[in-house]
């Protein structure tokens, strides 16, 4: 069993100790954090500005390849017949489609579809991050 | 006054209310602080670990236990903290100051607190007196009775910032008080006499 007196005694000592802290350290820690915040928020804002100008950049170049690589393909046809012959088309779908498959450049049509989509989150994120540094220089000025 | 509990505030803040971070900081830059004094003194090195501990709560905020209290883990965060600065100051390079122990004090020995011994003095040196022997108690005993007594925390939440079983920091608090009490017997001579009684 404790003694209670005692330790009402020794809490009463600690409690009542002087804490000396500079004035505002909760407002220099807030402060601190709120710059990491915005330093965090510039890192992401450059970083995939950055991301979206190389995919954007990348997207058109591969754009170009892919649609060389679709010229020369099989695939065009194969896609008109959809338009020219679509009773042949469905009569024999299996058929066709594995022939679709065949003929398509997948990995030109993989690259562009990869790029446009780094692009797409790059911009977003650019959008989010930047609406992030507003938002809290309006709020801290 | 901010009158939501800790672990709502943070569950306000992952929801994205910034001032719910705000009202936490504010409300335990104190203790924090004066806790982080306890390993490094009070001054500057004490809150430039204090904002460290709470840069390292906002950072890991998506990680805190919800099912769990918020002060041990900040505490924990704390000491941690504490730790790693004394570390990189090579100030603490023997850590075994922090995990001294148990040198058979137990309750049964624990004197009576002559009430005479602190009535001799006023208020205002009785105070000072125990917060002398606090200051001189070993690292582990101070933590512990800093925590339950100052702090408010449950001796199970105690041994969770100190990463200990509940036991240990029953022991540990059983013995700081004692040891607390032989400081103030002995007029704060950390090392008396074999022998000498109270």
């Amino acid at each position: 069993m404790y003694n209670t007196q005692f330790e009402t005694v020794i809490k009463q000592a600690l409690t009542e100790e002087t804490s000396v802290h500079s004035a505002g350290l909760s407002q220099k820690i807030i402060t601190a954090i709120e710059k990491r915040k915005r330093a965090g928020v510039i890192t992401r804002l450059v970083l995939f500005g950055f991301t979206t100008l190389l995919s954007l950049v990348g997207s058109a170049l591969v754009w170009r390849s892919a649609g060389q690589a679709f010229a020369v393909s099989e695939a065009g046809q194969m896609l008109a017949l959809l338009f020219s012959d679509f009773t042949i088309v469905v009569g024999y779908w299996r058929e066709y489609l594995s022939s679709l498959a065949e003929s398509i450049p997948f990995v030109s049509v993989a690259m562009v579809g990869a790029l446009v989509w780094a692009a797409l989150a790059s911009v977003y994120q650019v959008i989010k991050n930047s609406f992030v540094l507003i938002h809290s220089a309006v709020w801290h000025g | 006054m901010e009158n939501r509990l800790d672990e709502k505030l943070v569950a306000d803040y992952l929801a994205g209310d910034e001032k719910a971070l705000s009202a936490l900081i504010e409300r335990h830059t104190k203790g924090v602080y004066n806790f982080t004094a306890r390993f490094l003194g009070y001054g500057a090195e004490a809150e430039d670990v204090a904002q460290e501990t709470f840069i390292k709560v906002w950072k890991s905020s998506r990680k805190f236990d919800k099912t769990k209290k918020f002060k041990p883990w900040l505490y924990q965060i704390a000491r941690h903290t504490a730790i790693d600065y004394l570390r990189t100051r090579k100030q603490m390079v023997d850590l075994n100051k922090f995990n001294e122990d148990e040198d058979g004090d137990s309750m049964d020995e624990l004197p009576d607190l002559a009430p005479s011994l602190l009535d001799q003095l006023s208020a205002r040196e009785q105070m000072e007196k125990i917060r002398e022997a606090i200051a001189i108690l070993p690292e582990i005993y101070r933590t512990v009775l800093d925590l339950h007594l100052r702090e408010e925390m449950s001796l199970i939440e105690v041994a969770e910032v100190l990463g200990e079983k509940e036991d240990t920091v029953k022991s540990r608090y059983r013995r700081g008080l004692v040891r607390l009490r032989k400081l103030l017997t002995n007029g704060l001579d950390p090392s008396p006499p074999a022998g000498s009684s109270g």
